[in-house]
């Protein structure tokens, strides 16, 4: 799980250290956005749905 | 001019600046105008106009006046250059352009100049555009309203009170007011296609990597489109084909009305404003009565691209930005600063959703396109709003029609609907790689626009 504390702590490894007041308009918006794209793609991952590989039988690349 | 005052309360210049590339090329061959003499126009209508407008940033009018009297010579020696030898150009102002300054509309590039010209802007100066100057733009390309906290807005020849969109804000007006012939601007969710349509003139988004974006600033190099602006199709065409390095036909294809198959995006046709609402109407009527086949396409991908759109978008454009968001963070505009650092924050998994999603997205698309020839809807769902009612729910939604073809990298124009008001604009998009055909199916419907609108007229 995404969690504001975790963003803000790996941005800081970068060396991008937020104010408050950009903390306060950054991170909805960025939480929003993760989560949108997981609902978007959901159905897509492991433990989901079972996926759809074209071909299963003919894999053998891993 | 006041605010809130319409294109005709602007003393008119000389009618060939709001005329079109074509038609200056048959008056300059015919001996009506010279090169010199146009441009001395130019110059001086820009120095009405351009205070109220605010379209260009910084205006060239001696390297112009150079270039100018040298095409003349040209012309007078027998050399001429093609379609495009003497067409005043307006360039936004993050294509490089030899000994100018270019910017991107930030106090992050104040006084920065560049040495040569972008590889797109030294094609056009080779096939005998005239460089005027460098527009007005979002800082760096990253918004589409034309806005600028430290700058200042541009404002729209249509009604100075309202925005022009953006983020080729200047590029826009400068063609929509007449203060040049053509422009280029660069489209990574809809900055070309925004600006034409809502100041009622042609912008072209061609294919991905159709047109070099060497010398030009990135904004989100996946989705960064570089294209022309005129006040018309075949002018857009002119101005691709030079930007291209295309030789040969000087128009688009012929593409007959009759049988063509134009599919209407449903999920970008809700929720239009009356006026868009009408004219659209309207269009589909003249479409069906010019033999054209209207398709619909059902669906919503409204969601899924302005999720994959806004992820991809922000995250490389944070990661162009890394250097400056860290050590000079505080010379960003507001808006440009929280949307970097947007960007900045979002993990890795995030930007694989969104190229899933955008690969969802690509396959839809092409499935659609194996069975209409052009997939068309308004460019905009709004006319341009006063410049004090943006909010951020009228941003959103300016974006909504116009980030699917940048997002897959397809072509997309936009041209001028007919309407008693401000400009409203069609957007029409085609297959990776037929930009040609696209611009022949648009030329087209512009042509049957124009017969339709005088037979109104002559009513």
């Amino acid at each position: 799980m995404v969690t504001a504390e975790i963003l803000l702590r790996l941005a800081e490894a970068r060396g991008l250290v937020l104010t408050s007041e950009e903390v306060a308009a950054v991170l909805g918006p960025v939480l929003e956005l993760i989560r949108e794209a997981e609902r978007l793609t959901g159905a897509e991952s492991y433990g989901a749905a079972r996926p759809e590989f074209s071909g299963d039988a003919e894999r053998e690349d891993g | 001019m006041t605010t809130g005052a319409s294109r005709a309360d602007l003393a008119r210049p000389h009618p060939r600046l709001f005329g079109t590339i074509e038609g200056f090329a048959r008056a300059l061959r015919a001996g009506e105008c010279t090169v010199a003499g146009t441009l001395d126009e130019c110059l001086a209508w820009i120095a009405t106009a351009n205070p109220t407008l605010h379209a260009f940033s910084f205006v060239d009018e001696g390297g112009a006046r150079r270039a100018a009297a040298e095409l003349d010579r040209e012309l007078a020696s027998g050399r001429d250059r093609g379609p495009l030898h003497g067409v005043t150009l307006a360039v936004k102002d993050l294509f490089a352009t030899s000994g100018h300054p270019t910017t991107a509309s930030s106090r992050l590039l104040a006084g920065s100049v560049t040495a040569e010209d972008a590889l797109v802007v030294g094609r056009l100066r080779a096939a005998g555009a005239i460089v005027v100057g460098k527009t007005h733009m979002n800082e760096f390309a990253f918004g589409v309203t034309g806005l600028s906290e430290h700058f200042g807005p541009v404002r729209n020849p249509w009604g100075a009170d309202r925005i022009v969109g953006g983020s080729s804000s200047g590029s826009a007006a400068a063609i929509a007011a007449g203060l040049c012939l053509g422009a280029i601007g660069t489209d990574t969710g809809g900055s070309i296609r925004i600006p034409a349509s809502l100041t009622g003139v042609v912008g072209f988004k061609p294919t991905y990597d159709l047109l070099s974006r060497d010398g030009v600033l990135p904004l989100a190099e996946s989705l960064d489109h570089v294209g022309p602006i005129a006040r018309s199709v075949n002018d857009v065409f002119l101005l691709l084909r030079a930007m291209a390095g295309w030789s040969g036909d000087e128009t688009p294809p012929g593409i007959a009305l009759e049988g063509l198959r134009i599919g209407i995006l449903e999920d970008h046709c809700r929720g239009l404003d009356p006026e868009v609402d009408e004219a659209w109407r309207a269009l589909l009527v003249r479409l069906e009565r010019s033999g054209a086949r209207t398709i619909p396409l059902p669906g919503d991908s409204i969601a899924e691209l302005m999720v994959a759109s806004t992820v991809l978008m922000f995250a490389e454009a944070a990661d162009v930005h890394r250097t400056w968001l860290r050590d000079r963070r505080s010379e960003y505009e507001p808006a440009t600063r929280i949307r970097l650092l947007q960007g900045a924050l979002l993990p890795a998994t995030t930007y694989a959703q969104a190229e899933r999603l955008r690969r969802r997205l690509r396959e839809r698309v092409e499935r659609w396109l194996d069975s209409v020839d052009v997939i068309a809807s308004p460019t905009q769902p709004a006319i341009a709003c006063r410049i004090e009612d943006v909010t951020p729910d009228h941003i959103r939604r300016m974006l909504r029609n116009t980030r699917l073809a940048p997002l897959i990298g397809v072509p997309a124009v936009t041209i001028p609907l007919p309407t008693r008001g401000l400009p409203i604009g069609l957007q029409l998009v085609g297959r990776a790689g037929g930009d040609r055909e696209l611009l022949g199916g648009a030329a087209a419907i512009e042509s049957t626009l124009a017969a339709s609108s005088r037979g109104e007229h002559s009513r």
